[in-house]
């Protein structure tokens, strides 16, 4: 076997065995497993309850329709998800949960109420869905009435009103649909709209502004249309008035388009270019390590005499490269695995993210930039460890050099979901260091040809040049006479041909 | 050769051949290029000036498992066991995994660290972590095995071991250079010698042309100064006349015979009672050599 290839799987062997590494392989896939888990575990529900005392009864209907049009809505929303994930046409396309996910107007929403809104929906679902299709869980029940705790006295008045529902303001509250914290008590006197009558709310600490506004919405409605009315306004006129809506079309752009196609298409390239920085900082260490061990353990000149330093060198940096990969196939490994485990929820996520998989062009290109990457810095660690004693002395590098990766990779990432054209992203798609995270980053959201194939050049040429500096330095490191090396010595010594 | 790191020269138009076959030693105090010389004979190293050759090639990895080696500074692979030391050492001078492990495993055994074959070195004695060291560099029975100060940090019975192992490999028809500042080991186990300071060849044959730099002293008990006798150059009376006898020591003049001078006694009929030769040091021979400032062990 080639001695590179010696020196590499010794290094690969020698990392596998360790704590870190078993450490590091399995906490990420837990930590995102774990966070999961835990995130479903402990969320509390999303949804409010309120409640409301009407003593005239004029204002409790409009309230009560509006909310329920708002979670309608919602469940329209989900409703048109799930058909489309599951190819569910209705009978004679006459539903319009068939019509794809879209914003829903007020007429649609109408015309699902009265085709049997949610009951009628899964009942027509039932008998059309494949078999295995799961069936389809409504969303979380935004806002919810309920009436007025008992001992909350509604026939005295706001203040009384107020003051006997303080306590249960304080704490969740049962529902048809279950526990919701009690957002927002409603007291709206028979008398409003006589001067000095006010509407009364008393919320519970984290007032849900869309839902008082909605209530004050509906309540000012009931009031004008009183207003009207009062002032001779026909009542049947004043129907047909309220039944004009202007007609607006509104276009949305279909699903992965737009803005929202460029943060989908961006949002591969920019994970990968997460996972770039993350392997690099976490075997940036073992880089180190594996290159001061012969110094460190006394053995330099044993394994000297037996192969050349760009066998030594090398082959140390194959080796941990392998590590990295098995590094990273396994967290894709779990991720796949986890995209199985959830039943597709995760792969109707990940499946707009691949959509920046256009082409074997595209793969190869994320291929292309995520290894030299890798390579680019994991030379710049080898010169590191070239040019320290021992990891002490390379701790002094570690930092800086951990700064010089991350913080630009921050800024550009910003700035690419801003706007991948803009003037750093451009930049920075022409400095060798940061190349590959640009170009990943920019993938998505438009990156020509052009600069794809120049920064990629540029890019093989600075890693080239990186390979015969660096060994150089390392051969100059080695064995030195005459102290330790220098910084300033550095360029001079890149300079020197090996003898 | 001669070897510069900047402005310090290491190795100064040092040249010499070392006979295949036997043991080579490399004399000289700390600091005197031994250790550069050998890197360069390795290859690890590359002289600035002049050309090198070892078993009829130019220096290089291509030697393979010809040479073996065994650095001043001694270290392993934590990690590893005994045995996957000595394997990782001939496979990367080339041997396929089978025969390195029979040969480590009989290493191992010979030095009789068997029952610690398959422990990690960091669980071993210094002494034993020494023996995995030389048997990584004796793996690929090389033709050629430099030792690099070998006797450093053992103790007594392992340095007998080692010397054992030299003087078997010598034996065997293996050439052995080894380089020492401590003159004891040089006179027991080398055929040949190489004497540096301060990176110059001072002095390079056998262990008898070495002494003969030296002036011949003997101890001679006579009853009369033997200062005008032929080759002498100086008598020192050593100790009290008994009975009309009196020891001297005599230093012999450059080139001068201690057997001629005793023929010379004893066709003049010049009286003795004692005629004892000294056989230099190397140590002794060292000092005469490249002066007394020089840091040396007898």
């Amino acid at each position: 076997m080639n001695p590179l290839l010696l020196v590499a799987a010794r290094e690969f062997r020698q990392i596998a065995a360790t704590r870190s590494f078993w450490i590091t392989l399995l906490a990420i896939p837990i930590f995102i497993v774990g966070s999961q888990i835990a995130g479903r575990m402990l969320a509390t529900p999303t949804g409010v309850a309120y409640t409301l005392a009407d003593p005239s009864g004029r204002y409790a209907p409009a309230i009560r329709a509006r909310i329920q049009r708002d979670n309608d809505r919602d469940v329209l929303d989900d409703l048109a998800s799930y058909a489309s994930r599951w190819k569910i046409a209705p009978q004679g396309g006459q539903a319009v949960w068939g019509l794809g996910p879209h914003w829903f107007t007020e007429g649609e929403i109408a015309q699902f109420e009265a085709a049997g809104g949610l009951p009628g929906a899964q009942a027509e679902i039932a008998r059309l869905k494949p078999k295995n299709a799961p069936n389809f869980s409504p969303p979380h029940v935004h806002v919810v009435e309920v009436a007025p705790p008992a001992g909350v006295v509604t026939t005295e008045g706001p203040e009384r009103f107020g003051a006997t529902l303080a306590p249960h303001l304080k704490a969740d509250i049962a529902t048809p649909v279950g526990p919701r914290s009690l957002a927002l008590g409603v007291y709206v006197p028979a008398n409003l709209g006589e001067p000095g009558a006010t509407v009364a709310m008393w919320t519970n600490g984290r007032p849900s502004e869309d839902l008082i506004d909605e209530v004050r919405g509906e309540i000012s409605q009931v009031l004008r249309v009183r207003a009207l009315q009062a002032s001779g306004v026909d009542v049947a006129a004043l129907a047909r008035v309220q039944a004009i809506t202007a007609p607006v079309s509104l276009s949305v752009p279909p699903a992965g388009s737009g803005r929202e196609r460029m943060l989908l298409r961006s949002a591969l390239p920019l994970a990968l270019a997460y996972l770039l920085l993350l392997s690099l900082v976490i075997s940036g260490a073992w880089m180190l390590q594996s290159l001061l061990e012969e110094r460190s353990n006394k053995l330099l000149e044993a394994v000297l005499a037996c192969i050349t330093p760009n066998q030594l060198l090398y082959g140390k940096l194959l080796g941990v490269l392998g590590v990295s990969a098995v590094m990273i196939l396994v967290w894709i490994g779990f991720a796949i695995g986890g995209a199985f485990a959830f039943q597709g929820v995760i792969a109707d996520f990940v499946r707009p993210l691949l959509s920046s998989l256009t082409s074997p062009w595209t793969a190869l290109v994320l291929i292309y930039f995520f290894v030299a990457g890798y390579l680019c810095f994991a030379m710049v660690y080898l010169a590191v460890g070239s040019v320290s004693d021992n990891m002490r002395d390379a701790q002094g590098y570690l930092m800086p050099l951990t700064f010089t990766i991350i913080l630009p990779f921050m800024l550009l990432a910003n700035a690419v979901l801003r706007n991948p054209d803009g003037v750093l992203p451009k930049v920075m798609t022409w400095i060798p260091l940061y190349t590959p995270f640009a170009v990943m980053a920019r993938l998505g959201g438009g990156i020509s040809a052009l600069e794809i194939v120049g920064s990629g050049l540029l890019l093989a040429a600075f890693i080239g040049l990186e390979f015969v500096l660096v060994g150089r330095l390392f051969r100059a490191s080695l064995l030195q006479a005459g102290g330790k090396m220098k910084l300033r010595d550095l360029p001079a010594l890149m300079r020197t041909r090996p003898a | 050769m001669v070897k510069r790191f900047g402005g310090f020269t290491a190795v100064n138009d040092l040249s010499f051949e070392v006979p295949e076959g036997g043991v080579f030693g490399f004399l000289g105090a700390n600091g005197a290029g031994k250790t550069t010389s050998l890197r360069m004979a390795l290859d690890i190293l590359r002289p600035t000036e002049g050309a090198i050759s070892v078993l009829g090639q130019p220096p290089g990895r291509k030697l393979g498992g010809e040479i073996g080696f065994l650095p001043e500074e001694r270290g392993l692979y934590r990690q590893m066991t005994a045995v996957e030391t000595v394997v990782y050492f001939g496979r990367l001078k080339g041997m396929a995994p089978g025969p390195a492990r029979k040969a480590a495993v009989e290493l191992i055994d010979r030095f009789g660290l068997s029952a610690f074959a398959d422990e990690k070195v960091e669980k071993l004695s210094k002494g034993m972590a020494q023996k995995v060291q030389l048997a990584a560099a004796l793996v690929t029975r090389p033709r050629l095995l430099i030792l690099d100060e070998p006797f450093a940090g053992l103790d007594p019975v392992n340095q007998a071991v080692l010397e054992e192992v030299v003087l078997e490999l010598a034996k065997s028809g293996s050439t052995v250079v080894f380089s020492t500042h401590v003159m004891q080991h040089a006179e027991r186990l080398c055929d040949r010698l190489l004497l540096i300071a301060r990176g110059r060849q001072v002095f390079q044959g056998d262990q008898e042309a070495a002494r003969a730099q030296l002036p011949g002293r003997l101890t001679l008990t006579a009853k009369t100064d033997p200062k005008g006798l032929p080759g002498v150059a100086s008598a020192t009376v050593l100790g009290p006349a008994s009975r009309g006898w009196t020891d001297y020591e005599v230093a012999l003049a450059p080139g001068a015979a201690a057997g001629a001078l005793l023929e010379a006694c004893t066709t003049g009929g010049f009286a003795l009672r004692r005629f004892e030769t000294h056989r230099a040091s190397l140590h002794e021979v060292f000092l005469h050599l490249v002066g007394a400032d020089e840091e040396i062990q007898p």
